[in-house]
């Protein structure tokens, strides 16, 4: 059937527009054309249950992620603000840092409370520990300790000097010297001794030295008992000192018990640590930067405020554009020491999860997955509905130093996750987590059906976005214009596209050219130019392709007859721009048993569904012309000069055309190309690219010159799809282009070739001189040929 | 103060030997050395008393650290001695390098008290540390004690009030923020009351907190125990103090937890 110029193309009539500019339309306030995503958005944001978190999947460009925003967005201002979330010093398990939760904002108010409390320590404990009492008190202490040790001295000097043994300093030590006369006795006078004096001074210089190492040995124990002594002096001074600093705190924390707790921690590190608060002068703080060892360290102190939402308002919604493992659960970093990886609890840096907690958090699935290890955590996180900071590195043993283990905080945020469909329906197959985990899903369609209402939608929805992004306002030509192209873009004149991005593209460079032209309305003109520059900008290769053909570099007869050849149609898509390409196919048949060789799969370049064609042509050829007797024939089909793969069966009707035209020797009309796929009754089926199909042998046609005869074949069922370039429309109005939808294979090499394909009778046969009676004919003599070639004594006359 | 002041300090000398060799009288000599702009003077002596009885065949060493016995002989002792002479020379030296003075060290052997005393007659000043038998105390980390709760003790002759006793005694207790108890040794109780306004005035230049007990100091143990009783950071005396022989000192020495300073 011969297609008219109207069945090419729909036109939106702008008299059907009840406006003349975007300025008459009020703003769209919903989303355009997508009742099942928006109901599932809504109700994965609106539950909150476990699991219930959300995959929204669909193609780039649909407004997913502006769809998600818009609804967290409000749904999110009428929730309650999440606490806030610290971490400070544990001081008995340094590494294993304390989690404190503080209704919001109250997180900086505590670190600033402990930063003064620091402050104000470092003032009262010195002043509390100068004090004259406690300085005498201390004193005392010492005092007595020395008089101990003098004591213990001075009585072993005594009782030594009862038995004539004087104690005596050494360079290294002591010594129990004899002594006459306050002399020490030299070895002269020694000698001079009896032996029993002389035993007798060894024997107690012997015992005397025994009771000097007690005393000796005594003296560290001695030593400690007075520090501790003063210690606990200190402890008392600073615990007195200290308590009406924390119980001013205590007062204003009362409502939270977990950071009395903590006070109470600090509290007794304090008082264990009084001395640290004193003045430091014996040494500088640091050196090159890095604290000297033995000088106070007030970090311990400090509170890490991880997440702080003092200033947010409702839940919070993040979207965390790098969702790196570390980006995702926090981390714990370290800092360089003299050449050491140290942490501590005040290098905790949290995660989008943590920012997220109580709200909702934004990921691109597909990022999500490349970064290492992300997906497994955040799919742990998840189940045990707590946050715990673990380094990847000292997990995988990747580096071996200090790290901590803070305490996890419990995970109450919904992910909803942004990505296409594949890898939602891979997730589903091979994750066995994710179904659990993911129950919601948001499938955002491409288009919409095109009715009158969904027009005038779209007219509004243009309207809002010109208005937000400061376009001219667009006349109702142009909008007609956008809207006929939304239908192109959907690949069918019943339906729009909803690809919001390619529609915002499209509005914005319309604007452009506006203003180029210094127009004060966007007009169907500047849609066209923004249009034909897209395309313009995008088509080198087509051009390049086109011109292979027109040079006859690449062979393709758009006039003539010829069997066994037809012009097939194919579409080459470069991802942002995709054209038709006419292809050469031919076929050639001999006889054999059967079989329909594919070149292109033998040569492993054809798909499975090339071949899958393919192979109906088998069936359809051997239903059709040797129900009862093998079918006798061997053909091969070909892509000429294609050096590429080739897949689809959208060439299988071509295909047929060319074996029959081969079998039948009918040549084929080559000033028509056709496109479409069989079944096994000889039914043509739809295919897609349609209008890229058509075009691309127009535009192969119109530079050779259009004939009126030349024209292309397409199956019934796409001409719902026809949404043609106005040039190919017009040239069809003006006699000088053809479109024919067929319905049957049959229809299609009468149209190719101009000879009947005629149908079978009663008994199976068909009328002389058809396409079908001619094959018919063919494969009876094949088979013939091949029975007799079968015959005993005939193998020697195989060729 | 002018070079015939009464008051004037030319020359300080430490005495050193294996008993005394603390760096906190070294550095107070060498502040004082540097505030007088006076000679700074280290003696280390070698005790022959120890010698002597290095030589003794049975003599044991029992270290202070450990309380380890080991046998001693003279040759070890002699390289004992050579070894800390020469570690309290690079202390003396450091200590006076921090206070931008020079020094001079000599090593003698005899007795020490008698090489020490025996040199104050060249000296104005000498210094003889602390000889108490209990090791420093070392308090926990950062409790710092407030210097002036310990007076410096200053001992002066009734009959001849020292002004250089007083300088140096005041000297050392503005430079350390300690108050200064001045003791008048011997005369009666009545011209106490007036040498304390004497003292009091003569003092009033200097910035410290003086008290001048009523009670005269008659002998030496009561010299002791006030010392004791104020508990003195540092013991200054005048070289006129009728208490003072090379036996008083001994005992002062022995006696007292504080570095003791002849004037």
């Amino acid at each position: 059937m011969k297609l008219s110029p109207s069945e090419l193309r729909w036109r939106c009539t702008p008299d059907h527009l009840a406006f003349d500019t975007t300025d008459d339309l009020e703003d769209l306030q919903q989303i355009l054309g997508q009742p099942r995503a928006l109901d599932a958005v809504q109700f994965g944001i609106g539950i909150r249950r476990d699991g219930y978190n959300m995959f929204v999947l669909g193609p780039p460009g649909l407004g997913k992620r502006t769809t998600v925003n818009l609804f967290l967005s409000e749904k999110a201002a009428t929730e309650a603000t999440p606490d806030d979330w610290c971490y400070v010093n544990n001081f008995e398990q340094a590494y294993k840092p304390w989690a404190l939760r503080l209704p919001p904002g109250r997180g900086v108010r505590l670190q600033r409370d402990m930063a003064q409390l620091v402050e104000r320590l470092k003032t009262t404990i010195p002043s509390t520990l100068q004090m004259e009492e406690h300085q005498s008190r201390i004193q005392e202490i010492e005092h007595e300790a020395k008089e101990r040790h003098n004591q213990a001295f001075k009585a072993l000097a005594d009782r030594a000097l009862a038995r004539g043994i004087q104690l005596v300093r050494t360079p290294g030590g002591y010594a129990m010297a004899p002594v006459r006369n306050g002399e020490v006795i030299g070895p002269e006078e020694y000698e001079k001794l009896t032996l029993e004096e002389r035993q007798e001074i060894e024997d107690a210089v012997k015992e005397l030295q025994e009771e000097l190492k007690e005393v000796i040995e005594r003296i560290p124990r001695w030593r400690m008992e007075t520090r501790d002594k003063i210690k606990e002096l200190n402890r008392q001074a600073t615990r007195l000192a200290i308590a009406h600093l924390l119980s001013e705190l205590r007062e204003d924390y009362v409502q939270l018990p977990h950071v009395l707790e903590y006070f109470d921690a600090l509290e007794k590190d304090v008082i264990e640590h009084a001395e640290e608060f004193q003045p430091q002068e014996e040494m500088p703080a640091n050196i090159l930067g890095v604290p000297t060892a033995g000088q106070p360290n007030f970090h311990r102190y400090r509170v890490n405020l991880l997440v702080d939402h003092g200033k947010t308002r409702g839940a919070p919604v993040v979207t965390e554009n790098h969702p790196s493992y570390q980006n995702l659960m926090g981390r714990a970093e370290h800092e360089s020491r003299m050449g050491t990886l140290v942490t501590q609890f005040t290098l905790i840096k949290p995660g989008a999860l943590h920012r997220a907690n109580g709200g909702y958090l934004v990921l691109d699935a597909l990022k999500l997955l490349q970064q290492p290890f992300a997906w497994e955590a955040l799919k742990r996180a998840l189940n045990s509905k707590e946050l715990r900071i673990e380094s990847l590195g000292e997990s995988l043993s990747l580096i071996s130093t200090v790290t901590l283990e803070p305490e996890p905080i419990p995970l109450d945020a919904k992910v909803i996750l942004v990505g296409d469909r594949m890898l939602y329906y891979m997730l589903y197959q091979f994750d066995r987590d994710f179904a659990e985990l993911f129950k919601v899903a948001a499938d955002f369609d491409e288009q919409m059906d095109r009715t009158p209402e969904n027009c005038l939608l779209f007219a509004r929805f243009i309207a809002t976005m010109a208005r937000q992004e400061k376009y001219r306002p667009f006349d109702k030509q142009a909008i007609a214009r956008v809207i006929e192209e939304s239908a192109r873009l959907a690949g069918d004149s019943e339906k729009l596209s909803v690809s919001m991005q390619s529609i915002a593209n499209l509005l914005r460079e319309a604007d452009y050219w506006a203003s180029t032209d210094g127009a004060a309305t966007v007009t169907a003109a500047h849609v066209e130019r923004a249009i034909d520059k897209q395309v313009f900008r995008s088509d080198r290769v087509r051009t390049h392709v086109y011109e292979q053909i027109q040079r006859g570099t690449v062979m393709i007869d758009t006039a003539g007859a010829c069997a066994g050849q037809v012009n097939g149609l194919s579409v080459i898509d470069l991802g942002n721009f995709s054209f038709g390409q006419p292809s050469r196919i031919t076929a050639t048949v001999r006889i054999g048993k059967g079989e329909v060789i594919d070149i292109e799969r033998e040569v492993e370049l054809g798909g499975a569904i090339h071949s899958k064609g393919v192979l109906i042509l088998s069936s359809f050829l051997a239903t059709r012309f040797a129900q009862n007797r093998p079918l006798s024939l061997s053909a091969s089909l070909v892509f000429e000069q294609s050096y590429g793969h080739v897949d689809g069966d959208s060439a299988s009707v071509a295909e047929l055309c060319a074996l029959l035209s081969a079998l039948s020797g009918v040549p084929i009309r080559q000033e028509l190309a056709v496109t479409g796929s069989v079944n096994q009754h000889g039914r043509v089926q739809p295919i897609g690219g349609v209008n890229q199909k058509i075009e691309g042998f127009f535009d192969v046609c119109r530079a050779r010159g259009l004939t009126g005869d030349q024209g292309v074949l397409i199956p019934q069922a796409n001409v719902k799809h026809l949404m043609l370039r106005p040039d190919v429309v017009e040239a069809v109005a003006a006699g000088r282009f053809q479109v024919h939808a067929v319905e049957t294979v049959d229809e299609a090499i009468a149209l190719l070739t101009g000879v009947p394909a005629g149908a079978a009778d009663a008994a199976g046969t068909y009328p002389p001189g058809t396409i079908n009676c001619l094959v018919a004919a063919r494969v009876n003599e094949l088979f013939e040929i091949r029975r007799q070639l079968s015959q005993p004594g005939q193998d020697e006359a195989k060729p | 103060m002018n070079s015939d002041d009464p008051r004037m300090i030319r020359s300080i000398l430490v005495a050193l030997d294996d008993a005394c060799s603390d760096p906190e009288t070294m550095e107070l000599a060498a502040q004082l050395a540097a505030d007088f702009q006076a000679e700074f003077q280290g003696l280390y002596v070698e005790d022959i008393n120890l010698l002597r009885m290095a030589d003794l065949p049975f003599m044991q060493e029992i270290t202070a650290g450990s309380g380890v016995a080991r046998p001693i002989d003279r040759k070890s002792m002699e390289r004992a001695m050579q070894h800390k002479a020469e570690h309290v020379r690079e202390l003396m030296e450091r200590t006076a390098a921090s206070v931008q003075i020079r020094c001079s060290f000599s090593v003698e052997r005899g007795r020490v008290l008698r090489c020490a005393l025996a040199a104050t007659r060249e000296v104005d000043l000498v210094l003889f540390g602390s000889r108490s038998h209990a090791p420093a105390v070392r308090a926990p980390l950062g409790t710092r004690l407030r210097a002036a709760t310990r007076p410096v003790v200053a001992v002066v002759e009734a009959a001849a009030v020292s002004a250089r006793t007083l300088a140096t005694a005041a000297e050392v207790g503005r430079r350390q923020q300690r108050g200064l108890v001045v003791l008048v040794c011997g005369g009666p109780q009545e011209t106490a009351a007036h040498l304390a306004g004497r003292i009091r005035q003569e003092l009033a230049a200097y910035e410290v907190h003086v008290r001048v007990p009523a009670r005269p100091v008659g002998a030496l143990s009561t010299l002791i125990q006030s010392a004791q009783d104020y508990r003195a950071a540092w013991v200054l005396l005048s070289r006129q103090c009728r208490l003072l022989d090379e036996g008083a000192v001994q005992t002062l020495l022995e006696n007292l937890d504080c570095p003791i300073v002849l004037v």
